[in-house]
C-alpha cells in the first residue's frame, strides 16, 4: 500500500509545484515555497518506502517528519518576519538568524544524525582491488521492475 | 591594486598552479585504462570522495558568483545555500547506493551508462547524454567566466598591460586541461582533494577576516541597514527578491542536486559502500564551511561600501577579488586567490571529464556506434573539444557568473533529477516515461532561458512566466510531473492490454 501511496503523493506534489510556479500572485508563491520544502522530504520518504530494506523504519520516518516540520516552520517564520525589524540575540536581525539556524544548521544536524543512525550498509559489495575479479552484477530490481 | 602589486600573493597563486600540475602528472602515471580515466579505478575512500564531491560541486559559482549575487540580491541569495543542510542525506537516500551497485557492472562509468543499465534503452541513455553535454558546456562556461573575472581583477594594471588578464586566463586553462586530459578522474579526485582542503581553509580564514574588516556582525548589520544603496531589505531573507525567486532557488538547488552528474559520478568511485554512512556528515559540514566565503564577503562588501571604505563595484562579480586585494593581508589574499582558482578548476576538471565521456561514449552509443578499443585517447581529444565549446559560451554570455551557473545547474536538474531520483529505483517507470521527462526538462529549460536572454530576434516573445519565477524551477516541476503522468499512463496500458475490453 505504501508503495502506491508514496509515488501518488509525490506525483501530486510535483503537479502542484508546476501549477503554483505558473500561477501569478503572492499566495501562489507562498504555496510553491511550502511545496518546495516538502518535496525533497517526500523524495527521501519515497526512496525509503520502495527500498528493498526490511529494517525498522520508525526512526527514519520520525526523522523525516521532524525535518518537514523544521523546514516548513522555518519558512513560515521567515514569511511572518518579512519586512519587520525584529531584533534577535546579539542585536542581530531575527530573520537572517532564523534563516541560518533553523533552515541551515538544524536540518544539517538532524539529517546527518538520522542517516547515520539508520544506515543500512548491506547494499553493494566493495570494489575489487586492482588485479581482482570484478564484482558480480547485483539483483537490484525493485518492485514493478520488469524481469 | 592588482596581484602584480602584491608579489607574495601572486607567488602563492602560482605555487598552487604548480602543485595541481604536479599532482596531475603523478596521477596520470596511475591512469592505465578507461576505468581509471572515468571513475578513478573505483578505489577512493570516504574523505576523498566527499571532499571531491564538495569541491566539484562548489566552483566559481560559489567563490566568485555567490558574493556577487549577494551584493545584488541581499540575503535572499542564501536560499541557494540552505539546501546543503539536507542534500547530502537526500543524495544518499535516493541514488548513492543504487549508483554504487551499478558501478559493479562492467562498463558503467557515467550517468547515461546507469540509465542504459536501468532502462535498457539506448535512446533514453542518449537523451541523458545530450542533457549532460548541454549542461556541461554551460557549467564549464560559468567556470571560465569566473576565471576571467578573477584574472581581470587580479592581473589588470600589471606590466603585461591589457594582455595580463588574457594571459592569466590562458595559463589557468592550460593547467586544468593538462591534468584533466592527462590524468582523467584519477588526477581529478586527487587534485579535488587538495583543492577541497584549500577551499575549506581559505573560506574559513576569509570569513573571519571579512567579519573583522567590516566591523563584526553588529557593525555590518548597522551599516547596511542605514545605507541608501542597500537598506534593511538587503538583510531580509525574503525582502530583496520576489518570493517566487527565493523559493525557486530553494527548490532548484534542493532537488536539482539529484541530477548533477559531477556529483552523482563520485558515487561510482567509492571503494567501500559501507563508508557512505558518514558521507552526508562530511559533505554537509565541508559545504557549510566553504559557504562561509559566500556569506562573509557577501555581507562584508556591501557594509564596506556603505561605510565609504570601498568604492561601489562596477560589476557585482568583482566583490570577492576586490575584497581580497583591498582588505586582506598579502599571504591570505594569495591563498584565497589560490582557493578560488581551486574551486573553479576542480569543477572544471570534473566537467571536462564528464562532457568528454558524453561526447565519445554515450552519444555515439545511442546511435548504435560502439567505440573500439580502450577509449583513453578519444576521451582526451574530446576533453579539448568540450573546453573549447565552453570557452565560446563564456564569451557570448553577458551576465553574472551565478546566473549562468544557475542555468546550467537547472538544465541538469530539470533533465536528469526525476530519472535519477525516481526512475532509477522505482521499477514501474518505463523507458518512455524516462525519455519524456528528460526531453521535457531539457527543452523547456533551454527554451525558456533562450527566450529570457536572447536579444538577436526582438520579435520573439518573452517567456510566459509570472515575475520572478525561475525557468529552471518550472522545468524541474514539469519534468517530475511528466515522469509520474507517463508512468501512470503506461502502467494502465500494461494492466489493460489492447482488446481486453
Amino acid at each position: 500500500m505504501t508503495r502506491l501511496i508514496a509515488p501518488t503523493t509525490l506525483g501530486l506534489l510535483a503537479l502542484a509545484l508546476l501549477i503554483t510556479s505558473l500561477a501569478p500572485g503572492e499566495t501562489a508563491a507562498i504555496v510553491f515555497g511550502a511545496l518546495a520544502a516538502a518535496f525533497p522530504v517526500g523524495l527521501a520518504a519515497f526512496a525509503i518506502a520502495i527500498a528493498p530494506d526490511s529494517r525498522p523504519r520508525r526512526l527514519r520516518t520520525l526523522g523525516l517528519v521532524t525535518l518537514l516540520v523544521v523546514l516548513e516552520g522555518g519558512l513560515a517564520t521567515l514569511l511572518l518576519l518579512r519586512g519587520s525589524a525584529t531584533v534577535g540575540p546579539g542585536g542581530l536581525p531575527l530573520a537572517p538568524l532564523v534563516q541560518i539556524v533553523v533552515l541551515w544548521l538544524l536540518p544539517l544536524v538532524l539529517v546527518v544524525w538520522v542517516y547515520a543512525a539508520t544506515f543500512d550498509g548491506s547494499g553493494a559489495p566493495p570494489s575489487p582491488r586492482r588485479g581482482g575479479r570484478p564484482s558480480p552484477p547485483e539483483d537490484d530490481r525493485t518492485e514493478g521492475e520488469p524481469v | 591594486m592588482s596581484l602584480i602589486d602584491r608579489p607574495l600573493a601572486l607567488g602563492a597563486a602560482l605555487l598552487y598552479l604548480a602543485a595541481v600540475l604536479v599532482i596531475g602528472i603523478l596521477a596520470s602515471r596511475r591512469t592505465r585504462d578507461a576505468r581509471d580515466f572515468y571513475i578513478a579505478g573505483q578505489r577512493v575512500g570516504l574523505l576523498v570522495t566527499a571532499l571531491a564531491t564538495m569541491s566539484a560541486a562548489f566552483s566559481g559559482f560559489v567563490f566568485v558568483g555567490g558574493p556577487g549575487l549577494t551584493y545584488r540580491l541581499g540575503l535572499a541569495s542564501l536560499f541557494i545555500n540552505l539546501p546543503v543542510a539536507f542534500t547530502g542525506g537526500l543524495l544518499c537516500w535516493t541514488v548513492a547506493t543504487r549508483l554504487r551497485k551499478l558501478a559493479g557492472r562492467p562498463d558503467v562509468y557515467t550517468v547515461p551508462d546507469a540509465i542504459l543499465c536501468r532502462f535498457g534503452s539506448r535512446r533514453v541513455s542518449g537523451l541523458a547524454a545530450v542533457a549532460v553535454l548541454v549542461g556541461t558546456v554551460g557549467y564549464l562556461g560559468a567556470q571560465i567566466q569566473a576565471l576571467a573575472v578573477v584574472t581581470e581583477v587580479g592581473l589588470a594594471r600589471g606590466p603585461l598591460g591589457a594582455w595580463g588578464p588574457g594571459i592569466g586566463l590562458g595559463v589557468a586553462l592550460v593547467v586544468v586541461l593538462a591534468y584533466s586530459v592527462g590524468g582523467g578522474m584519477v588526477a581529478g579526485v586527487y587534485t579535488d582533494l587538495f583543492q577541497g582542503l584549500l577551499m575549506l581553509g581559505s573560506a574559513v580564514a576569509v570569513f573571519w577576516y571579512a567579519m573583522a574588516a567590516a566591523g563584526g556582525p553588529a557593525g555590518i548589520t548597522r551599516s547596511i541597514a542605514a545605507s541608501e544603496a542597500f537598506g534593511p531589505s538587503f538583510l531580509d531573507p525574503l525582502g530583496g527578491v520576489p518570493l517566487a525567486t527565493a523559493f525557486g532557488f530553494y527548490f532548484v538547488f534542493g532537488v536539482g542536486v539529484l541530477g548533477q552528474p559531477h556529483m552523482l559520478h563520485k558515487f561510482y568511485m567509492i571503494d567501500e559502500p559501507a563508508k557512505l554512512r558518514w558521507f552526508p556528515a562530511v559533505l554537509g559540514a565541508s559545504q557549510s564551511l566553504c559557504l562561509l566565503i559566500w556569506l562573509g564577503i557577501g555581507v562584508a562588501v556591501p557594509a564596506l561600501v556603505a561605510q565609504g571604505r570601498m568604492a561601489p563595484l562596477g560589476h557585482p562579480d568583482e566583490a570577492a577579488p576586490a575584497f581580497l586585494l583591498g582588505f586582506t593581508p598579502e599571504i591570505l589574499a594569495g591563498l584565497v586567490f589560490a582557493g578560488i582558482l581551486a574551486a573553479i578548476m576542480s569543477t572544471a576538471d570534473s566537467f571536462i571529464n564528464i562532457g568528454a565521456a558524453a561526447l565519445v561514449r554515450d552519444i555515439p552509443r545511442s546511435f548504435g556506434v560502439t567505440p573500439r578499443g580502450d577509449g583513453l585517447a578519444r576521451g582526451r581529444a574530446a576533453s579539448l573539444v568540450v573546453a573549447l565549446a565552453a570557452t565560446l559560451v563564456a564569451l557570448v554570455y553577458h551576465d553574472l557568473v551565478a546566473l549562468l551557473g544557475t542555468f546550467a545547474f537547472g538544465t541538469f536538474a530539470a533533465a536528469l533529477a526525476p530519472v535519477m531520483a525516481v526512475g532509477l529505483a522505482w521499477g514501474r517507470v518505463t523507458p518512455r516515461a524516462a525519455g519524456a521527462s528528460i526531453v521535457t526538462g531539457l527543452v523547456l529549460n533551454l527554451g525558456l532561458e533562450i527566450l529570457a536572454k536572447q536579444t538577436l530576434w526582438p520579435g520573439l516573445p518573452r517567456p510566459p512566466l509570472p515575475s520572478g519565477v525561475l525557468p529552471s524551477a518550472v522545468s524541474l516541476a514539469a519534468s517530475f510531473t511528466v515522469l509520474f503522468v507517463v508512468t501512470a499512463v503506461d502502467g494502465r496500458a500494461v494492466r489493460e492490454p489492447r482488446g481486453a475490453r
